[in-house]
């Protein structure tokens, strides 16, 4: 089954072609969720309430569009919700990997190093980097998906990867303990 | 100015290494490159960061969310017929106080004179939002300071 019979259904009222949705969705909405919020709960809360207020927008959803770009747009609306009612960010601890999967190719060392560099960034950073490198999105689509002129997705993956560079240069002291102790 | 023209440089450069379309013309990128250091190590670094970040993969969590969010929608159809009664009263609620206010008239016609500009004020200040009987406590006098 295609997306657009599904959404079609999900217009007419079945609650199961809605069902399908979510289950088709719900992992990618979970990483990209994670991305940005860098925290399993609140990405596990917000993916919930982007997929209740996709079920009641999806009247309005034009078919001929892509489903995902478009709830990816409510999820993050939702995730930056979320965030906005966050008194400051909490740094996880990074016993178990919320952005990047392992890979055999790549040291663990390098990953965790990694994955701490990114929790460093702000969110919306964050959001971009991941997009373009693990997702592999060029700048057209990142600008649709984030709804912001192209150039600026020029400048901002710019000072986006400088700053990663640099935290991955100057590891966090709470970085360096976790390697020394 | 000649760090704007870097940073210009900079930002096309790691567009271009994206493979995307940029504004400058690619000679005029590897010519700047050759000849300011500054911007060639900088690029180089970004450039390995990008390939560091390439090698990577996203993490696809394992979910099962159907259940939690179709309770969460159980309930929101739950709250719904709620909405509809409320609905129901914004509408309700007027016109009875409508009637009521019809029903004293026709029983006591020099009520309406004195009804019209109680009912009038009471309309311009809901609309300005403003209670005039409120008292403010934060007021202070010319040169005192709120502690």
């Amino acid at each position: 089954m295609d997306d657009p019979d599904v959404i079609r259904k999900c217009q007419a009222g079945s609650k199961d072609a809605f069902r399908y949705l979510v289950e088709r969705y719900q992992s990618e909405a979970m990483g990209h969720a994670r991305a940005i919020l860098f925290d399993r709960e609140d990405a596990l809360d917000a993916v919930q309430e982007a997929f209740i207020d996709a079920y009641q927008a999806i009247g309005r959803f034009d078919i001929s569009r892509q489903f995902y770009p478009w709830f990816y747009t409510i999820l993050r609306n939702r995730c930056f919700k979320l965030l906005a009612g966050r008194k400051k960010q909490v740094l996880q601890s990074l016993d178990e990997e919320l952005i990047l999967a392992s890979v055999r190719e790549v040291p663990p060392e390098d990953r965790v190093a990694l994955e701490r560099a990114l929790q460093e960034l702000s969110p919306d950073e964050r959001e971009l980097v991941t997009l373009k490198h693990l997702d592999g999105l060029s700048y057209e689509e990142l600008a649709e998906r984030l709804e912001i002129p192209k150039g600026t997705v020029m400048s901002r993956l710019y000072h986006a990867r400088k700053r990663l560079r640099e935290k991955l240069a100057l590891p966090s002291e709470e970085g360096k303990r976790s390697r020394h102790g | 100015m000649a760090d704007i023209n870097c940073e210009s440089i900079r930002v096309a450069a790691m567009a271009l290494a994206d493979g995307e379309t940029v504004p400058l013309r690619p000679e005029e990128i590897e010519t700047h490159l050759l000849i300011c250091e500054g911007c060639r190590e900088e690029v180089e670094q970004l450039r390995a960061t990008n390939q560091l970040l390439s090698s990577q993969k996203r993490l696809v969590p394992e979910a099962d969310l159907w259940a939690l969010v179709n309770e969460r929608l159980e309930a929101s159809a739950l709250r719904a017929p709620l909405f509809r009664w409320r609905l129901l009263l914004l509408f309700a609620i007027p016109l009875f106080g409508y009637k009521i206010l019809l029903l004293i008239v026709q029983a006591s016609p020099s009520l309406w004179s004195k009804l019209v500009p109680v009912i009038l004020v009471i309309a311009v200040f809901g609309y300005l939002r403003v209670n005039p009987f409120k008292i403010n406590c934060e007021l202070t006098l010319k040169g005192e300071t709120s502690s």
